[in-house]
C-alpha cells in the first residue's frame, strides 16, 4: 500500500511539474507567434524528413558533404516556455585535397538551442516559379549558416536556401543556393570607427547553386 | 515677503515630496489638497492642440492670437553689448487644469550668442482661477548652487526661484527680453543634468467606440462618436515622480558670473517700472481689472509653480523626428518613390545645432550610401562616419529575386545598426544616444527605431552589454552593435520567420501592416531590446500626417501620436 501511494505521489507530481504543450504545425500556426508560451511547434508534416542524411557535391577539385539530423528544443525566455523542432546541420569543404571547414561532427553536440549550431532551419519559402516547380510540402527552406572562428561581422548570420527534387533518373537532388546577399557585405572591408580589423576575411563556401546527391 | 515664501516652501515641501511630483505630473491622476487647490490634472500639449482644446475661451483665444500667432522661433536682441536669443517652445506646453485653477506653462529657452544655453530654466506661465482673467508672470529657476532634485526634495532652498510679473498688454517678446536681461542668465555648454528621474511618459489615444472595423483613431474624420465614445488624442508627459527620492545626485555644478537678479521671490521690480531695485514684498500687480489671485504667494502657496516647472522637451526622440520631418521630408519622398525598384536605396544625414535647434544643409549633411558590389538587397551604412545621426533606407515591394525576400519593418540586421551613431566623438562630442535613428521608407510609409531617452553615453554600454560590444578609441569609448551575439542571432530566425508568415499570407494589406509591428514589437520584447518604434504614415507620398509611437497593450499595437 505504502509503494502504491509513493508511485500515485511520484506520478502526480512528475505531471505537476512537467510542461504541457498544445502542439501546432512549425510551418503554418495561425493565429499565434512563433515562440508563444506553451506551444510546440513541431514538424507535424514530416517536411524536414526530405533532408535527413548525408549528401554531397563534387565539381573539378571541391567536394562539399551536409549532413543534417532532426531535434527538438525546450526553450526558455524570460516569460515563455515552448518547444520546437530544428532541422540542425553540418558541412565539410574539401578544396585541392584541403579540408577548409568541417563541422559535421558539431551535429552531435547536445546544445540547448538549435541557433547554437553551424547550420539551422530559418523558415519556409514561399514557392515561386525558380523552384522548379516544387509544390508543398516541398517548399524551399531557409537555413542559417555560419563558419567556425568568426570574426567579421558581416560574416555572420549568412543564409543558403534548399529544396528536394527529382533529377532526370528520378533520383532525389538536393539544390543548395548561396546567394551574394547573404552576406551583409564585402568581408574585406569594416568598418573602421567601431570594429577592428577581422581575420576572416573569405567565406568557404563558394556562392552559388549546387545539387548534392545523397551519400547516406 | 522672503521669509513668508520660504515659509510657504518649507510647508508646501511635505505636499511635494508626497503628492505634487507623484500626482501633478500624472496627466490623469485625481488628488487633493487641503485648500482644495490641486485638485486637477496636468497634461503637456503643443500649441496647436492647446488653442483647439480652448477654442471655446475668447480671453485665452485673444492672448494666443495676440502673442503666439507670430513667428517665435528665434529671437534676438542687444543687451549690454551683448546678443541674448530666446526661443518659446510651443511644442511642449504644461497645462494644469482644476476646477480653481487653470496654468499654462511655456518654456522659454535662452542662448548667449555663441548658442549656448541658459544653465537656469525660464517659465513663461499664464494662470487664471476664473478662466476668464489672466495674469503672465516669467518665473526663473537657478539650479546653479543645486540640482533639480535636491530641488524637489527641499523646495525651500532660498534663491532658485525668482518671479517676474510681466504685462501682458505689451508684446510678450519684449517682456521676456526685458526681464531675461535684466537677470543676467548662465551660460554653459552641457544641458542641466536633469538625471534619470525625469521620464517622459507617452499615454496613448482611445480609438472611436464605434461599432466599425478597423477602429478609427484620433483625427480620423470617419468617427461619429460623441463624449466618451469619441477617439481621443495620445499625448506625453513628465513624470517627476522618481525625483527627490533618496540621496540625490550632487548639484548641476557651479556656474561663473552670477549675479543676483532684480528683486527677491514676491517682489520682484515691476517691469518697466525701470528698474531692477531688489524688491520688498510687493503684490504681483494686476494685469486685468479683476484680480482672482491675491498675490503671487498665493500661486506659490497652491503648490502649482513648483508642481508646474517645464523643463521643455527632454524627449531627444521627438526633437530629432521633427527634425526629420521638417528637413529631411524630401529625400524622404524621393525614397517612397524607389520603391519599385529591385534594391535598397539610403541616405546618411547629419545635423547642425544652433539654438538648441537642428539645422540641416543638404549639401554637406547628407551622404547617399551605396549598395555593397553585387548585393542589391542591402546599403552600406559603414561609409557614414559617426558625424552622422542616422540613417534612413529603403525596403522595396520586391527584391525580384527568388532567395532574397523583402520585408517591410525592420530586419534585425537594421535595429542593430542604429548603435553605431548613438557615438560621441570629435565631430560630436555632446551627442545624446537618443538621438540616433534608423529609418526604413516601405509601402505603408516610414518607421524609425531610436533608443529611448533615459539612454545616455555613460550607461548605454551596461544597458545594452548583451547586444554591443565596446571599442576605446582615443578618448573616446565607442559601442557598436556585436552581431556575434547570441541574442542578434536568435532574433533573426524569430522576426524574419515571423514576418515571412504574415507577407506569404492572404491577409488585406490592412492586416498585414498590423501584423508586422505586431511581430516586431512582441519580439523585441522576447529579447529584451529597448528601443522606440514609431511610425509616420505615407499619405500617398506627402508624409505630412503625424508621428506615433507604437508600443504593445494586452498584445495589440497601442498608437501614440506624438506631439
Amino acid at each position: 500500500m505504502k509503494k502504491m501511494i509513493y508511485i500515485i505521489v511520484l506520478l502526480i507530481s512528475q505531471i505537476a511539474t512537467s510542461q504541457q504543450f498544445n502542439t501546432v504545425d512549425l510551418h503554418n500556426y495561425p493565429g499565434i507567434s512563433y515562440g508563444d508560451n506553451g506551444y510546440y511547434f513541431k514538424d507535424t508534416q514530416g517536411y524536414f524528413n526530405q533532408f535527413l542524411g548525408t549528401w554531397q557535391y563534387s565539381f573539378g577539385d571541391t567536394t562539399i558533404q551536409l549532413k543534417f539530423v532532426k531535434k527538438t528544443f525546450v526553450k526558455n525566455t524570460s516569460n515563455d516556455t515552448y518547444k520546437t523542432d530544428a532541422l540542425i546541420g553540418g558541412i565539410k569543404i574539401v578544396k585541392n585535397g584541403i579540408e577548409l571547414v568541417n563541422t559535421l561532427s558539431s551535429i552531435n553536440n547536445n546544445l540547448d538551442s538549435e541557433t547554437k549550431y553551424y547550420i539551422y532551419d530559418g523558415y519556409r519559402y514561399k514557392n515561386t516559379p525558380d523552384c522548379m516547380g516544387c509544390t508543398v510540402p516541398n517548399q524551399r527552406l531557409k537555413m542559417y549558416y555560419k563558419e567556425p572562428n568568426n570574426d567579421n561581422q558581416r560574416l555572420m548570420n549568412m543564409y543558403f536556401v534548399m529544396h528536394i527534387y527529382k533529377n532526370g533518373q528520378q533520383i532525389p537532388t538536393l539544390r543548395l543556393v548561396f546567394p551574394r546577399d547573404a552576406v551583409l557585405g564585402d568581408p574585406t572591408q569594416y568598418d573602421e570607427e567601431v570594429d577592428d580589423a577581422p581575420t576572416k576575411t573569405q567565406v568557404y563556401l563558394p556562392f552559388g547553386t549546387f545539387d548534392f546527391q545523397k551519400v547516406n | 515677503m522672503k521669509k513668508l515664501l520660504c515659509f510657504l516652501f518649507v510647508s508646501s515641501a511635505f505636499l511635494l515630496s508626497n503628492c505634487v511630483q507623484d500626482d501633478l505630473h500624472k496627466s490623469v491622476d485625481q488628488h487633493r489638497h487641503s485648500e482644495d487647490f490641486l485638485e486637477g490634472k496636468t497634461i503637456t500639449v503643443d500649441q496647436e492642440t492647446l488653442e483647439s482644446i480652448y477654442a471655446e475661451n475668447e480671453n485665452l483665444n485673444n492672448i494666443f492670437k495676440n502673442q503666439f500667432e507670430k513667428d517665435l522661433s528665434i529671437k534676438t536682441i542687444s543687451s549690454l553689448g551683448s546678443k541674448i536669443s530666446t526661443r518659446i517652445d510651443l511644442d511642449h506646453i504644461q497645462v494644469f487644469e482644476s476646477n480653481r485653477l487653470q496654468a499654462i506653462t511655456y518654456a522659454v529657452h535662452v542662448f548667449d550668442e555663441k548658442g549656448y544655453p541658459s544653465k537656469e530654466i525660464f517659465n513663461l506661465m499664464y494662470y487664471s482661477t476664473d478662466k476668464e482673467n489672466y495674469y503672465v508672470t516669467l518665473l526663473k529657476y537657478d539650479f546653479s548652487k543645486i540640482s533639480f532634485q535636491q530641488f524637489l526634495k527641499d523646495p525651500s532652498f532660498n534663491d532658485v526661484i525668482s518671479i517676474y510679473p510681466l504685462d501682458d498688454y505689451q508684446d510678450i517678446d519684449k517682456e521676456l527680453h526685458r526681464s531675461i536681461t535684466s537677470v543676467n542668465p548662465i551660460y554653459t555648454k552641457e544641458i542641466i543634468p536633469l538625471g534619470d528621474c525625469v521620464k517622459e511618459v507617452s499615454v496613448a489615444g482611445n480609438p472611436c467606440k464605434g461599432s466599425g472595423n478597423p477602429k478609427h483613431e484620433y483625427g480620423d474624420a470617419s468617427c461619429g462618436m460623441t463624449g466618451n465614445n469619441r477617439a481621443t488624442p495620445g499625448y506625453t508627459y513628465m513624470d517627476f515622480s522618481d525625483c527627490g527620492k533618496g540621496s540625490g545626485n550632487p548639484g548641476g555644478g557651479g556656474g561663473g558670473g552670477y549675479s543676483p537678479g532684480p528683486g527677491s521671490p514676491g517682489g520682484p521690480p515691476y517691469p518697466g517700472g525701470g528698474g531692477g531695485n531688489t524688491g520688498g514684498g510687493g503684490s504681483n500687480p494686476p494685469i486685468k481689472v479683476v484680480t482672482p489671485i491675491k498675490n503671487i504667494s498665493d500661486l506659490v502657496k497652491s503648490g502649482i509653480l513648483l508642481g508646474q516647472i517645464n523643463i521643455g522637451s527632454n524627449n531627444a526622440n521627438v526633437k530629432m523626428l521633427k527634425a526629420i520631418s521638417s528637413h529631411l521630408k524630401d529625400d524622404v519622398k524621393s525614397l517612397y518613390s524607389k520603391l519599385n525598384e529591385f534594391k535598397e536605396y539610403g541616405t546618411a544625414h547629419k545635423f547642425g545645432i544652433e539654438n538648441g535647434n537642428y539645422t540641416y544643409n543638404p549639401s554637406t549633411g547628407k551622404l547617399t550610401l551605396p549598395n555593397p558590389v553585387g548585393i542589391n538587397s542591402k546599403i552600406d551604412a559603414s561609409i557614414a562616419s559617426l558625424a552622422f545621426y542616422g540613417v534612413i533606407h529603403t525596403h522595396p515591394i520586391s527584391f525580384g529575386s527568388s532567395t532574397q525576400a523583402s520585408t517591410p519593418l525592420f530586419s534585425p540586421a537594421d535595429l542593430s545598426s542604429i548603435f553605431k551613431y548613438t557615438n560621441k566623438s570629435a565631430f560630436d562630442p555632446n551627442r545624446k544616444p537618443s538621438e540616433a535613428f534608423v529609418g526604413v521608407v516601405n509601402k505603408y510609409g516610414m518607421y524609425v527605431v531610436m533608443l529611448p531617452n533615459s539612454v545616455t553615453s555613460d550607461n548605454i554600454a551596461t544597458k545594452y552589454s548583451d547586444f554591443v560590444k565596446v571599442k576605446q578609441s582615443g578618448n573616446f569609448t565607442r559601442v557598436s552593435s556585436d552581431k556575434d551575439k547570441q541574442v542578434w542571432i536568435d532574433m533573426e530566425k524569430d522576426l524574419l520567420k515571423e514576418y515571412s508568415t504574415i507577407e506569404n499570407s492572404n491577409d488585406s494589406e490592412n492586416i498585414k501592416k498590423k501584423n508586422h509591428e505586431k511581430a516586431l514589437l512582441k519580439v523585441l520584447k522576447k529579447h529584451k531590446l529597448e528601443v522606440n518604434i514609431y511610425f509616420i504614415d505615407s499619405n500617398e507620398g506627402n508624409f505630412n500626417s503625424t508621428w506615433q509611437k507604437l508600443s504593445l497593450n494586452n498584445n495589440q499595437v497601442q498608437y501614440t501620436t506624438i506631439n
